[in-house]
Formats: structure tokens, sequence, C-alpha cells
């Protein structure tokens, strides 16, 4: 069995579409991927070549190809052995990174910061395995941009690791920014683990990978942990997003929001899995899930699970699920005062999208996450 | 004295089922024309043909506006041509704050009609004398559109609208309709603000205490499809005082 099936065979095999969370994802293109060997390092004059500008106030980290290649963080990462296969399958391909061999890039980070991590793809063979732990000491407040660019080789898979431990009372802003080119094919991670009173706020905008699938995992550790999930997609033809959401109230007074806002246009798919779980240990437990898609197009599809699993007397919680498609009085009423009707569905559109985003705090984040989802929908 | 609008045997179906069933119109340059009406007499129907609203089907007849035909045109080239409707029901968008609703209908006109984008200074200034005369709060142009308004905001929102839009023949259907007495005047108010010698109105109504502070030049009763009766303001009054019954009777004798 060569490096790459041994690979794969070690983190459990691909999922099929037999596997209940992973019916939706685009399967067959991981199954044609030729090699799961890691893409190999940058030269420095690669890196070089690539002209990174620091964004003004923002401490960064770039990843080129999947490896650490600078930023001003660098120096602050320590590596840390491979982890080991997670024993929750919907999340195995996570192992893949420590499976090639990639260490795991671990920060820590203390007090207020704010910090840039740059995916960069420079179209080499192999697979891209960006692989970062941020370790948020007690009390920390932190915004991190995740922004993922450039190109992947043909055949090749952006698939990231990302793992978040907030300890007591930290607080994370952590937007997520995938901008990588028409028809790329994303598999990727996040898992975040929550002390007590920590609080944890994603924004995920997925705007032109062809076809990706983001798995999450948000444990509620520590009594009285917040977190707030907001996912916003809008495909275009022929494109495909997938996201799994899994998040564990384990501790007393816990609270979690999730939203996902999903336009599919012709022949695209769009699929959010939502599954929030209030355990025994989790009374007083508060949660609440919003999905919403809409498909615009012949051929669009919109795939939407809401699960809400409790165990627990003292709960509030919430959850719905819409599907549809633009309001025909909306857009009648709109091109009744002028506006020709490309014209009012995309600012219909935008808005439906925008109820996802309001919680974006800082207006140039917000405005790049907007110009992300734009591509002629910002009106 | 030109005809702005002409309506000549109109007959239009909604869901297969015939609701205007020849139904004639002439409404003159300068003109306030009421058209009253049982329920479900088409009135509302009639008011979204001439908007031009999906899921209404002409099936005979034709619609002429400034001697051109009317039902070719798609509903924004409707608005752009001068025509306004006014909702019975306004609907609520999240998402689209009433200011940008406004400016980006107004710059639509505008380009139609050779102009360049109102600057953004004008454009407060002007919708800001606007708001002041329909008691509007400034708030309201940061929220969305219609968003949890009550039924006399949303009202004054679609009066609000047309007189930043200007338009040369408004359709109002049932602007009247829920509101109570000041916020009656206020709206009348507007309409009235409105009237000249090139704008005509059609006011679709139920009941005669608009038109105590709209007066109207001429009075439509629509029933079974068409116009039956047509008359000075004083129509008005005596359907007030005997209903439709005898219309309905004198029609079918």
């Amino acid at each position: 069995m060569n490096a790459a099936a041994s690979i794969l065979e070690r983190a459990g095999g691909l999922p099929s579409a037999r596997d209940e969370h992973w019916q939706y994802a685009a399967l067959r293109p991981l199954r044609s991927v030729p090699d799961w060997g890691a893409a190999p390092a940058p030269s420095a004059a690669a890196v070089a070549a690539l002209a990174i500008t620091p964004t003004a106030g923002f401490d960064q980290l770039w990843f080129v190809d999947g490896h650490l290649a600078g930023g001003s963080l660098a120096d602050a990462v320590t590596r840390a052995d491979a982890a080991t296969p997670s024993a929750d399958r919907d999340f195995r391909l996570a192992a893949l990174p420590a499976l090639a061999r990639l260490p795991a890039n671990v920060l820590a980070v203390a007090g207020q910061r704010r910090i840039e991590v740059c995916c960069f793809c420079t179209g080499a063979a192999g697979m891209v395995y960006p692989r970062l732990e941020l370790r948020l000491a007690a009390d920390a407040d932190v915004t991190l941009v995740e922004r993922h660019a450039g190109r992947l080789a043909t055949g090749a898979v952006l698939c990231s690791d990302f793992r978040l431990q907030l300890g007591a009372g930290a607080k994370l802003a952590h937007h997520r920014l995938h901008g990588l080119q028409a028809g790329a094919l994303v598999v990727d991670q996040v898992q975040a683990q929550l002390a007590a009173n920590a609080s944890y706020a994603t924004h995920q905008v997925s705007a032109s990978a062809g076809q990706s699938r983001t798995s999450t995992l948000i444990e509620l550790t520590g009594r009285g942990a917040r977190s707030s999930w907001n996912a916003v997609m809008n495909l275009r033809a022929g494109e495909s997003g997938d996201l799994l959401l899994r998040v564990l109230h384990q501790a007393p007074a816990t609270e979690s929001v999730s939203r996902f806002r999903g336009i599919a246009s012709a022949q695209a798919r769009a699929s959010c899995d939502a599954d929030v779980r209030v355990t025994a240990s989790a009374p007083g437990a508060r949660a609440q899930q919003s999905l919403r898609g809409l498909s615009d197009g012949a051929g669009a599809s919109v795939n939407l699970r809401p699960r809400l699993t409790i165990d627990t007397d003292d709960v509030q919680a919430s959850h719905g699920a819409t599907t549809g498609q633009l309001d025909e009085q909306l857009l009648f009423y709109l091109r009744s005062r002028g506006l020709d009707l490309a014209t009012a569905a995309r600012l219909l559109k935008w808005a439906f999208l925008g109820d996802a985003l309001t919680g974006i705090g800082d207006a140039a984040i917000r405005r790049d996450a907007e110009a992300l989802l734009g591509g002629g929908l910002v009106p | 004295m030109s005809a702005l609008l002409e309506v000549s045997d109109l007959h239009v179906t909604v869901a297969g089922q015939p609701v205007l069933r020849g139904l004639d119109l002439v409404v003159n340059a300068g003109e306030v024309h009421a058209i009253m009406g049982p329920n479900g007499s088409g009135k509302s129907t009639l008011a979204y043909v001439l908007a031009g609203r999906p899921g209404y089907e002409v099936t005979r007849g034709s619609v002429r506006y400034r001697g051109t035909d009317l039902l070719g045109l798609a509903p924004e080239e409707r608005a752009h041509a001068g025509l306004f409707l006014g909702f019975q029901y306004p609907v609520e968008i999240p998402g689209v704050n009433n200011a940008y609703l406004l400016r980006t209908a107004l710059n639509a006109q505008r380009k139609q009609h050779g102009l360049a984008e109102i600057d953004a200074f004008d454009f407060l200034k002007l919708v800001r004398t606007r708001m002041q005369a329909m008691h509007m709060d400034e708030s309201f142009l940061s929220r969305g559109v219609n968003e949890g308004f009550s039924g006399g905001e949303k009202k004054r929102n679609e009066i609000l609208q047309m007189l930043v839009l200007e338009p040369t023949l408004a359709v109002l259907d049932e602007t009247d309709s829920g509101l109570d007495i000041d916020a009656l005047k206020v709206v009348a108010a507007g309409v009235n603000s409105l009237r000249a010698a090139d704008r005509s109105i059609v006011l679709v109504t139920h009941y005669q205490r608009l038109l105590d502070h709209v007066t109207p030049d001429v009075v439509h009763v629509l029933a079974r499809g068409r116009v039956l009766r047509s008359g000075d303001r004083t129509l008005a009054l005596e359907l007030e005082r005997r209903g439709y019954d005898w219309v309905l009777e004198g029609a079918a004798a």
C-alpha cells in the first residue's frame, strides 16, 4: 500500500455517501485525488515572489501551500507532535495533515490581539494542509481573520485543520474568508473548545471554491461558555458547498447560536447539517438555530438539516429551517419602483445573506466578506 | 384635455378566473379619479394590471398610457414612464433600507431620463423635506423597507415614495385603509400636494372619507368586473348613503 493510501487508511478512509453526515458532500472529486501526500515546502524565493503585504493593525502568519512560511508571529509558533486521528468519523479528515507528517503549528496568545492568518496556494502539486492550533489564555480577546487565496493544482485539495482552545473568559472573533480560484476543492475542519465564560463568534464566508466541505465542532465545556456560528454561502453554477456543524453543550448555562444563509444558483448545491446537542451536564443551556436557503435557478438545490438533541429538562432551545425562492411579491414591489429584475433580485439576495453578516463588528472585515460574496451581488 | 390613461374593453383573468370583464376608463391629465366598488369587484386587479404585476392575464382589450401601449411594458418600464402604484398591503423587505430603495429608485428614473444620479446631499435634502410633509421621523430612513412599520406607517411610506418619485400617474390602492383620522389627513395632504395639470391620480377606495380630503373630479363604481356608473363627487356620497345594490340593480336592468 503506497504512502498516499496509507494516509487515508489510517485516517479511517474517505467518507462515502453512506456516511450520514457526508451525503451531500462532493465526494467524487475526493475519490479522484491521485495523491494525498503534502505539497512540498515552498522555497524562500517562491515566498518572496508572492509579495505578501501585511494588513495594517494585524499580526500575521503566512502559510504557503500549507507550510508555515513567515509573518510577524512566525517566531512565536511552536511545533507539536502529530495528533491522533479523531474518534469522531465525521472529523477524521482533520488527521490527514498529521498523518502526512506535517507538524501542528501552535500559537499561544494572551491579551488583546488582532491576528491574520493568510493561506496561499501556489498551484504546486500535492495536498495543501495548513494546520494551526491557537491557544487563548484566560481573558484573552482576539480577532482572527483567516484568508485563503490562490490556486490549487489539478486534483489537489485544500485541507486545513484549525484547532482553537479558549481559556476561561477568553473571547475570539473568527472570520473565515475563502477566496480560492473557481473550481477549487476544499475540505477543512475547525474544532473549538471553550472553557468557562469563554466566547467564540465565527463568520464563515464561502463564495468561490468549486466544491467545499467544512466540518466545525464547538465544545462548550465550561460553565457560561458561548458560541455564535454564522455561515454564508453564495454558490454559482456547478458549485457545491457542504457544512457540518456540531455544537456540544457540556456544561451549565452555556449558549449557542447557529445561523446559516445560503444561496444556490442554477445547478449549484448548498447544504447545511447543524447538530446541536445539550447533554445532561448542561442545565440552563440556551440554543438557537436558524437555517435558511434560497434556490435560484433550474437545478439549484438546498439541503438543510437542523437537529437539536436535548438531554436535560432545564433548557431553552429553538430551531428552524426554511428553503425557498425569491419572493415574487417582493420582486414586483421593487420593480414597481423602477428597479429592473436583475437589480431587484440582487438586492433581495443581498438582504437575505446580509442577515448573517450583521455580527461582524469590524467594518473593514465586513467589507472584505461582502466583496467575497459579491460577484456582482453587492448593490 | 388630453387622455393620460385610456383603458378599453379590458378583460383580465387571475388564476384562470375572469375578474375584469370589459372595463373602460379614461383619465385625463390633471384629474383625480376615485374607483369604488364592493369587495371582489376587481379594483385591486385593475391597479395591479396597470402596474404590470405577473399572474394577471389580459385576455382582451387595451391600455394606453400617454398614447403608448402600457401592457407591453415591464413593471420597471412603467415606473420609468411615470406610473406609481401605492400598494394596499405594502411588503416588508428586511435588509434593504428605505433610504437605499428611495435613492436607487430615483436614480433608476433619472437614468432613464438621461440625468445624472442624484447627489447624496441633494437626496437627503429632498427626502427630509418630503418626510416632514408626511410627519415621518428621519429614523425611518435607516430601517428596512416597511420592516416593523405599523399599517399607518406603511401607508405613509408609500406616499413618501410617491412624493420622492413624482409620478405622472399615481394609482393608490386603498391607501386610506387602516388609517386613523390624523394619519388620513397627512396622507391626503401628501396626495393633494402632488396635484398638477400634468399629473393624474387614481384612488381605489372603499370609503368616501378619503374623498372628504382629496376631492375627486370623477367617481366610478366598479362592480362585476366593469365600470357600471360614473359621476362626480356626489356619487360617492350617494354610495355612502345607499350602498352598491342600486347600482348593481340599475346595471342589470
